[in-house]
């Protein structure tokens, strides 16, 4: 049984002209150990996959109108606000983006991290103050007895997301979800914060959720990877498999949008046009009006996520054959 | 760097550290350390005063509207002496007890009653949001003074009344705006945060959302404990208020309003009492804010060099 199962799940916003699906049945599941990336374009509702499962959604305007998830067993849909906060933290972590904004500003770094012992009630061995030392060593920062003690904006960015990240693993939980951790950070800083999460998430074995549009912490950090688009899942392969051959005309199209250096190709092809209105998405296939390879049939009928390969499929009528 | 004592957990231990921070933090801002002597001075008054250290407090016509600054006489007498011959200083002390006492107890319960619900309003929202919004409007929609006044004649005039009376007339203010605080710190990331580790709504409140709140609270107290005290003296100057022979520096200010051009001392130096007294709270709320502002305590213990 996968550890975090997600199954056709809506998410929808009220706004005043309409609602806006945000999620449109998408499904995926989760194993233990397993680094999965969410690859998509801004808007493609990564973000909003992550706030459904930390029950983060805001409600009023946004809504969670049928689908389920499931965490080892549980359906996290039909919990209690109180149990589900109970593993928030505990069994799931989220990562966010922005470091500093999730911060408290005016309590020092080590006290923001002893709160998630105290927050559920944990005593760890040894007391709640040096399993915070030891988590600070653990990710890295220097002189961790002098760096508690300190605010956040006394660290650098990179810091920060670290200690963001101490925070999520502080009570080694099942799933951590990363959203887009490294997008606010230098390339340098990138690097060394994405062989943190991959080492500190070893530590415990946990599975992960990556959120990005990083193709290139992808291709360093994720086992397996569901490309998104409106909304949708259309494509989800083995990290190797995807950069190989991928097989939907989308994510064809947003691997040739991006330079490489292992290619011969010269010039980058982009996606024609731009991401979907989410109040007017196309009839039938989401992606039509920018994919090349699209028929009459694709603007009737919604294409179904299908096996197309030994544990990959795709969202595609007309997928791109094999290379 | 700066080095602080900011605890990475509230122990026992590190209170005594905690305390000789603050007071460090209060030596880095001369205008607080001014504003704190005041405010021992008026605590030595109202220890004088409840302690009977005073000399008595007779009528003597023969020092009626007595002029201050003449040291030739008794020390009682060196700000003058009142209409009845009273001595001026004497009389400013023996009102410090009820004029604090009342503008203290008064903001106090305004400002924890009215954070709390405005906290609350602002947070949670919905229905007890709106009936805590609606009932502010409903007070704020009469004249405050009319308000006191209707109040005062139905229950009579007490310190006790006259200090509930001023609480409910001054709470919406602060209700207000510890919503519209709330509703701002609600929104940033951080509560999100708190709430995806774990975190419960009491947690959240206590935790995250009532430290950035309260800098703002304070500061409207502390310029609120003015207008108390002025509010005060003018319904006593109606007869609601505070009833002689007790006294107080707003009644003061307004019985020596008759004498402004034969005897200026009378209204001078308890109007002056009160400017000082709140000139210094509002600074010790601003050391207050800049120390509980990590980005900005540094501006208070520098490093010698």
């Amino acid at each position: 049984m996968a550890l975090l199962e997600v199954k056709d799940l809506q998410v929808s916003f009220d706004t005043a002209s309409g609602p806006i699906f945000a999620l449109n049945g998408v499904s995926f599941s989760l194993e233990r150990g397993e680094v999965l990336a969410l690859l998509g374009e801004s808007g493609s509702g990564k973000s909003v996959t992550a706030s459904a499962i930390m029950d983060l959604v805001p409600n009023p305007p946004g809504a969670i109108d049928r689908g389920s998830i499931r965490f080892d067993g549980t359906e996290l849909l039909k919990l209690s606000r109180t149990e589900r906060r109970d593993l928030c933290g505990s069994r799931i972590a989220l990562i966010f983006q922005d470091a500093l904004a999730a911060l408290n500003p005016v309590y020092p770094v080590g006290w923001q991290i002893a709160e998630m012992y105290r927050i559920h009630g944990r005593n760890p061995a040894g007391g709640v103050e040096k399993a915070v030392i030891d988590l600070l060593t653990a990710i890295g920062i220097p002189d961790p007895e002098r760096r508690a003690r300190q605010y956040p904006h006394e660290f650098s960015g990179g810091m920060r997301q670290r200690i963001m990240i101490a925070m999520a693993v502080a009570l080694e939980p099942d799933v951590i979800i990363a959203d887009e951790p490294t997008t606010a950070l230098d390339v340098t800083i990138q690097a060394q914060v994405v062989d943190l999460l991959a080492t500190i998430r070893k530590r415990s074995d946990a599975g992960m959720i990556f959120i990005t549009h990083d193709l290139g912490v992808v291709a360093e950090l994720a086992d397996r990877v569901a490309v998104m688009y409106a909304g949708r899942i259309v494509e989800t392969a083995n990290v190797f498999e995807l950069f190989e051959d991928a097989r939907h005309p989308y994510s064809v199209g947003l691997l040739g949008s991006q330079p490489r250096l292992d290619t011969d190709e010269d010039e980058l092809v982009p996606i024609p046009g731009s991401a979907p209105n989410p109040l007017a998405l196309p009839s039938g296939c989401a992606f039509r009006t920018r994919c090349p390879r699209a028929e009459g049939l694709c603007a009737e009928v919604v294409p179904p996520l299908e096996t197309v390969g030994p544990g990959r499929q795709a969202a595609c009528h007309f997928p791109v054959s094999p290379a | 760097m700066t080095d602080t004592s900011a605890e990475l957990l509230p122990t026992r231990e590190r209170r005594s550290r905690r305390i000789l921070w603050l007071l460090r933090a209060l030596a880095g801002d001369p205008m607080a350390v001014a504003a704190a002597i005041w405010l021992l001075i008026v605590v030595l008054a109202i220890l004088t005063d409840s302690l009977s250290l005073l000399g008595d407090n007779r009528i003597s016509l023969k020092a009626r509207n007595l002029p201050p600054f003449d040291f030739g006489q008794s020390w009682t007498l060196w700000l003058g002496a009142d209409a009845l011959g009273r001595p001026l200083l004497v009389r400013l002390i023996q009102a410090t007890s009820t004029t604090i006492g009342i503008a203290v107890v008064t903001v106090l319960t305004s400002l924890i009653g009215g954070t709390l619900l405005g906290v609350i309003a602002g947070y949670f929202g919905g229905v007890v949001g709106n009936v805590i919004m609606r009932i502010c409007d409903i007070i704020l929609g009469f004249p405050t003074l009319l308000v006191a006044l209707f109040g005062l004649y139905l229950f009579g005039p007490s310190v006790g009344n006259l200090v509930i009376v001023l609480a409910i007339t001054r709470m919406p203010a602060y209700i207000r705006v510890a919503r519209a605080e709330t509703l701002e710190v609600r929104e940033r990331l951080f509560v999100d945060a708190a709430r995806v580790f774990g975190g419960g709504p009491t947690w959240i409140l206590r935790t995250h959302i009532l430290p950035s709140v309260a800098p703002t609270m304070l500061t409207l107290a502390s310029v609120n404990l003015a207008m108390v005290m002025l509010f005060e003296s003018g319904l006593s100057y109606l007869g609601l208020g505070i009833q002689p022979p007790s006294v107080s520096w707003g009644l003061m200010v307004a019985q020596g309003q008759g004498y402004l051009s034969s005897a200026w001392w009378l209204g001078f130096f308890p109007g002056l009492a009160v400017m000082l007294t709140t000139m210094s709270f509002n600074l010790l709320a601003n050391w207050f804010r800049i120390v509980n502002d990590p980005s900005q305590h540094w501006r208070l213990v520098k490093r010698r060099r």
